[in-house]
């Protein structure tokens, strides 16, 4: 039997289960030597789940075995699938039907199962984002083992040419790929860096300004706007950055002489750092506004003016928050893609020099990934290794972040 | 202190040195204060800059050119028969219809090559557009009435002005002849522009004035409601645990930070993890339709498949197919057929 008449065979044995546990519940609640006896709707409910949990817990352990590698396609396996399987989940559930209603009586504690299933369904669904990491971390690690199968580990984190082209057959050109990943990094970290010069001071300036200086109506209309940053999908971004700011400044740099390529990484890190513009000053206004009234009344009542308790007693004290906002921006800079994918460069050049093209891990991982290719060659599985490196840097960052900013926040807790 | 004081006739405030030192700081409070609004208003400044240069750029493809032109609808064309069957007059050519006009319009075009950059003013989509009008209305063949239609996306260009036409002939798209063409359409008043409504109830299309959002719409909304429908439920419900029923331990901080760290995991990685995952993705039914197998992203019949390669299990554990060597994928059985081959042929 296919998956969607069992599903609907189920819910119609739930259904008359839960009918017939309601029913039963009232015609025996003259008998309790409670006062308090459960509502019928919940003995129904407690009868669903008899009838609906064995099932579910059947399916789930089949489909996992169907995972594994064992070998499914055997005759007898296939017979176990069509026929077996659904006839055990049918006597499962009417089994679970049969003798939760045979049980009940109104003394039965039905709302502690009721509440304790709940429990358990809460529980799964926390543990999923658990299961999403694991399953990262997994599945890019057995591509990563694989590549470096092919590419010695040294190669890839200390070469300094990226050139990841290999031939389809070995007597061709150029058939050895370069793998090493240093220029990638390096234009990572160059344009990362540019983005948070920009993203820095004006979202940290913006956060200090708001609650201080702007009159509401002023912060009523502004902070909106600024927020609107954040909001903008990072494609139109990558537009801007490659029809607009690239273009502006390859243009600035002719009109006085220096040779700007309009794929500059200039150009994607302003670009990033405009979008990364709200993320800080959301994050470090939080953290502003966290430390306690105290201070600066202290600090006025000395007779400091609102700058010098802003740069004197607030910023100390915000700071060890403010460096994890902070990180967490750059973490979000290191992990953008689709800004540099459209405006930055796809060579991978070895220079500090933010007026020439630089590349960068996502961009190398998008170009590796797009169009068909083998997964079998070193150049589709590198991508793999670069986002899993991506991943633990990030996840390092994001890791520091929330352990600083959290400790910060119980310091004034 | 209390020196000074007295000699300033005991007010420490007015003390010339303490004056100097608060004008100071007045300033400095008032260069924070600047500092602060110049770094709002630079960054209101480069939204402003953004949101001008996207509108600026995009406004247009909003609208569209149409050219209107007084098509025969002449029967020996349409319907030599004079049957009137639907399904002749479906299948009629109606882009020679089009073609006639524009040919009658101006009369001393010759030659192939021009000719086809005089039939280029109109969009290929023209003939539908007269098919629909003869298949709504049969009456109409035999008459000649002025149609306005969809303009060639190079027309569309010059009209919204992206096609320079001082530049040299060579360097631009749209040659001499094209422009004087449109220039007599444009003295007659053939020439319109509409909104483009085309724009979202299109697919997209290799001609630009055909192409339009429609598809890419619908797969956002799938995208969209499927990610809802996932994120929606369990979201809330992982919050109403950790926060209503969580004891406070060593499982409930790593779940936490675990959220939180997911939330600022690069999109791409995600995508990886997304193509990764197509490892137990591999029906039999993709092998046998030629199509990509997962990961392995190249078709069966091209006969590159390495059995050797990190994916055995696509090829194992999906179906049983064995990995065979390349020559016998080369002649996969046909779909729904995926017994292994070895013991059907």
């Amino acid at each position: 039997m296919s998956f969607y008449p069992l599903l609907i065979v189920l819910l119609l044995m739930s259904a008359v289960g839960y009918w017939f546990g309601s029913k039963k519940a009232l015609s025996t609640v003259g008998k309790s030597s409670n006062f308090i006896t459960p509502r019928p709707h919940q003995f129904g409910l407690y009868v669903v789940i008899w009838a609906l949990v064995p099932p579910v817990v059947l399916g789930a352990l089949w489909a996992m075995l169907q995972v594994t590698p064992i070998q499914m396609d055997t005759g007898a396996m296939r017979q176990i699938d069509r026929v077996v399987f659904p006839v055990l989940l049918l006597l499962a559930a009417g089994a679970g039907l049969y003798f939760s209603i045979l049980r009940i009586n109104p003394d039965l504690r039905v709302r502690k199962t009721i509440e304790g299933v709940i429990y358990i369904i809460l529980i799964l669904a926390s543990i999923i984002s658990i299961l999403t990491t694991v399953g990262i971390v997994l599945s890019l690690l057995f591509e990563t083992i694989q590549f470096f199968g092919k590419v010695p580990m040294s190669e890839f984190f200390f070469g300094l040419t990226w050139s990841p082209q290999t031939a389809l057959r070995a007597d061709q050109v150029g058939s050895s790929g370069a793998f090493g990943s240093v220029p990638l990094f390096t234009g990572t970290l160059l344009i990362t860096f540019l983005a948070l010069c920009v993203a820095v001071p004006r979202g940290l300036l913006s956060a200090v300004y708001m609650p201080d200086y702007a009159s509401s109506k002023f912060r009523s209309v502004v902070k909106p706007m600024l927020e609107i940053l954040a909001g903008i999908p990072t494609v139109v971004y990558g537009f801007f950055a490659a029809l607009t700011v690239g273009v502006f400044f390859r243009d600035l740099g002719d009109s006085i002489g220096i040779d700007v390529v309009s794929e500059s990484a200039l150009a994607a890190g302003v670009v990033m750092g405009m979008m990364i513009i709200p993320f800080v000053s959301s994050l470090s206004d939080d953290i502003i506004m966290a430390v306690p009234q105290s201070l600066r009344d202290g600090s006025y009542g000395l007779g400091a003016t609102k700058s010098e308790t802003v740069r004197k007693v607030i910023l100390p004290a915000a700071l060890p928050g403010i460096v994890g906002a902070v990180l967490l921006a750059v973490s979000r800079a290191i992990g953008e893609t689709m800004i540099v994918v459209m405006a930055a460069g796809f060579a991978a050049n070895l220079t500090a020099n933010p007026l020439e093209a630089v590349t960068t891990v996502t961009v190398q991982i998008v170009g590796l990934l797009v169009g068909d290719q083998e997964f079998d060659s070193a150049k589709t599985l590198a991508a793999f290794a670069l986002a899993l490196v991506l991943f633990i840097v990030t996840l390092c960052l994001n890791v520091i972040a929330l352990i600083v900013v959290r400790k910060y926040r119980e310091k004034y807790d | 202190m209390t020196d000074q004081a007295q000699k300033n006739g005991g007010n420490a405030w007015q003390s010339e040195k303490f004056l100097k030192n608060l004008t100071k700081r007045k300033r400095a409070e008032r260069r924070f204060r600047l500092t602060g609004l110049l770094a709002i208003i630079t960054a209101l400044t480069l939204l402003a800059i953004l949101l001008f240069s996207i509108v600026s750029k995009g406004y247009t493809a909003f609208v569209q050119t149409f050219v209107t032109l007084d098509i025969t609808f002449a029967e020996s064309v349409i319907d030599p028969n004079g049957t009137r069957d639907p399904v002749e007059l479906r299948t009629a050519n109606y882009t020679k219809l089009v073609q006639n006009s524009l040919r009658e319009k101006f009369p001393d075009v010759t030659g192939r090559r021009d000719l086809r950059r005089l039939f280029s003013l109109v969009s290929g989509d023209a003939d539908i557009k007269l098919r629909e009008m003869v298949e709504n209305d049969p009456e109409l063949i035999g008459k000649t009435i002025p149609v306005s239609l969809l303009a060639g996306d190079d027309v569309d260009m010059v009209n919204k002005g992206y096609i320079d036409r001082n530049l040299v002939e060579d360097d631009r798209r749209v040659k001499d002849k094209e422009l004087a063409w449109l220039d007599v359409l444009e003295a007659d008043g053939d020439i319109a522009i509409r909104f483009n409504t085309g724009f979202f109830t299109n697919g997209d299309s290799r001609e630009p004035e055909k192409a339009g959002i429609a598809g890419a719409m619908v797969g956002s909304f799938y995208t969209l409601i499927i990610t809802m429908v996932i994120a929606f439920p369990i979201g809330v419900m992982t919050a109403i645990y950790l926060e209503e029923f969580a004891a406070k331990n060593k499982l409930t901080d790593l779940i936490e930070v675990n959220i939180n760290n997911l939330a600022a995991v690069p999109s791409i990685v995600f995508g990886l993890l997304g193509t990764a995952g197509r490892r137990f993705d591999a029906r039999p039914d993709d092998i046998a339709d030629n199509y990509h197998c997962g990961p392995c992203r190249h078709p069966r019949r091209t006969g590159q498949h390495s059995p050797s390669g990190p994916w055995p299990r696509c090829v194992k554990s999906t179906g049983g197919v064995p990995p065979y060597p390349a020559a016998v994928h080369a002649g996969h059985p046909d779909r729904n057929d995926y017994r292994p081959v070895a013991s059907t042929r």
